[in-house]
């Protein structure tokens, strides 16, 4: 954060920073794991059908970690979200976080307690409306998950 | 991910809810403490009611939301090639890998 506020200075670049860096590192140990799971026969199945490259990554790479990327992308946006608080009350200059953190010199509490309402009701809906969703019409609906 | 949730659930999941609610309400009617602590629920309604209308929160929720998808794009468009990179080609691994969990480390103070 210190370093990122002498590059970017106070404001959006700081926070995308921090946020694309969070995302980053949240969904790249998804994919990686996702794309391992992948049973080795399958490769050679695929390939001894002569796919390679491109069709060996359409046709199974990205079907066979789908679980896990959709996983990756929702706990990294979860993560985004809490570190997109957390930098715009420390670099940022508008936005949610910021909005409380500037409510502490004035003591508005209201406008802290209707911010963390804020907060907790748009990932709710966002979890709901959009993640919850994506995974039932597609690894859900393909009988992928195992619950 | 069950597609047919009883409905029983969506209320017991809004049970703690109330409960807060329900003590955030009570809270000033059993305990004396300065409002600045914690206004009571319906000065934080009044005050979600202004800011909706001056349009305060919606600037600021969109200036949220629109970070949070230009910092997904990147971080995404960064994690998905790399990572498929290092879960199929060793050398990739062998090269990333260190460095990457050095970063990680030291996230917080960047």
């Amino acid at each position: 954060m210190p370093l990122t506020i002498i590059w970017f200075g106070i404001g959006n670049g700081s926070v995308i920073f921090v946020i694309a860096n969070t995302i980053f590192f949240a969904s790249l140990y998804n994919v990686v794991t996702g794309v391992q799971s992948i049973p080795t026969s399958l490769y050679r199945a695929v390939r001894s059908h002569g796919g390679h490259g491109w069709s060996l990554l359409v046709n199974l790479i990205l079907p066979g970690a789908l679980v896990q990327l959709l996983l990756g992308i929702r706990t990294s946006m979860a993560y985004g979200w809490r570190a997109l608080v957390a930098a715009e009350m420390i670099a940022g200059s508008s936005g949610l976080g910021f909005m409380t953190m500037e409510a502490v010199q004035w003591q508005r509490t209201d406008t802290i307690i209707l911010g963390m309402i804020v907060i907790g009701l748009i990932w709710m809906l966002m979890d709901r409306t959009v993640f919850t969703e994506i995974e039932r019409r597609t690894v859900g609906r393909w009988g992928l998950l195992q619950r | 991910m069950n597609a047919n949730k009883p409905r029983s659930a969506t209320w017991l999941g809004a049970l703690p809810f109330v409960f807060l609610l329900v003590g955030w309400w009570l809270l000033p009617r059993l305990v004396q403490y300065p409002a600045y602590m914690l206004p009571p629920i319906g000065d934080v309604v009044a005050f979600a009611r202004e800011s909706v209308m001056d349009g305060s929160l919606l600037r600021n929720v969109l200036a949220s939301l629109a970070r949070l998808a230009a910092g997904f794009a990147i971080g995404i468009a960064l994690a998905l090639p790399l990572g498929l990179a290092i879960a199929l080609n060793r050398h990739v691994a062998d090269t990333f890998r260190p460095v990457l969990s050095f970063l990680q480390a030291s996230r917080g103070c960047r």
